[in-house]
């Protein structure tokens, strides 16, 4: 089974992740997300919109992902997170650091092509 | 009271079903929300035994849980790994680990750590109101 659903339209790289985002996981999710960030894309959004568990190191991942973003000059947002996802990053005073938008419409709104 | 032992053979990949195992007994007494804060503290308990007491490597784990009905559920994790430095704070908001120490002491009422006879033992208890537990007489 696929890990992640990749879709890349115009600007945006949109990955969806649509399982568990634990310890267990992250080092194949690091693997698979070193080869996207040699696209052209400017906004990565990670939808975790179906993703029913997250724990510390699962919040890593979606930190070291918006950190190397930001280093690289793109931008970084969550697409649709789920209520679990949601109450663990307020849990770690996490949520107020990502952009976080409920569709992609929206993003495409916001962030139009340079 | 209730009580459930568990022991097992602890390693990153084998954490979660370790508690998978437990959230399944539990489910039959408390609602998700209590289910959510409890599955947190044990995976990440378990996951630094795996990784921080074990190094990765193979190792024993042992989880008690006790259950207080209509009081609280108690919790216990031992393994015989490395001593365990405790991080207590929250990491600066860039940092990529170290916050499995401080959602245990935040979703939990009582944390505890401690060294016993070359063992690492994590304890916890969770209150649960009235409302939080199903009805399973």
């Amino acid at each position: 089974m696929e890990r992640v659903q990749v879709e890349e339209k115009g600007h945006v790289l949109t990955v969806d992740i649509s399982q568990e985002v634990t310890m267990e996981v992250v080092n194949d999710l690091k693997k698979d997300f070193e080869g996207f960030f040699s696209g052209s894309w400017q906004v990565l959004a990670l939808d975790l919109s179906e993703v029913s568990f997250m724990d510390s190191a699962g919040i890593g991942f979606v930190t070291a992902l918006n950190n190397r973003s930001l280093q690289e000059g793109r931008i970084f947002c969550l697409l649709n997170p789920s209520e679990q996802v949601i109450k663990t990053l307020k849990l770690v005073n996490l949520w107020d650091l990502f952009q976080v938008h409920q569709s992609l419409d929206e993003i495409f709104r916001l962030y139009p092509a340079e | 009271m209730l009580q459930l032992t568990l022991n097992d053979t602890v390693t990153p990949c084998r954490a979660r079903m370790i508690v998978r195992a437990v959230k399944s007994f539990l489910d039959t007494f408390v609602t998700s929300e209590v289910l959510f804060d409890i599955e947190l503290v044990l995976t990440e308990s378990c996951n630094n035994s795996a990784l921080h007491a074990y190094q990765g490597l193979p190792g024993e784990l042992e989880i008690k849980l006790d259950i207080v009905e209509n009081q609280q559920v108690d919790l216990q994790v031992r393994d015989w790994g490395r001593e365990f430095q405790c991080p207590w704070n929250l990491p600066e908001t860039f940092e990529e680990s170290g916050r499995g120490i401080y959602i245990m002491r935040q979703v939990m009422h009582t944390f505890d750590y401690s060294r016993e006879n070359d063992s690492n033992v994590f304890t916890f208890t969770k209150r649960v109101e009235p409302e939080q537990w199903k009805e399973c007489k």
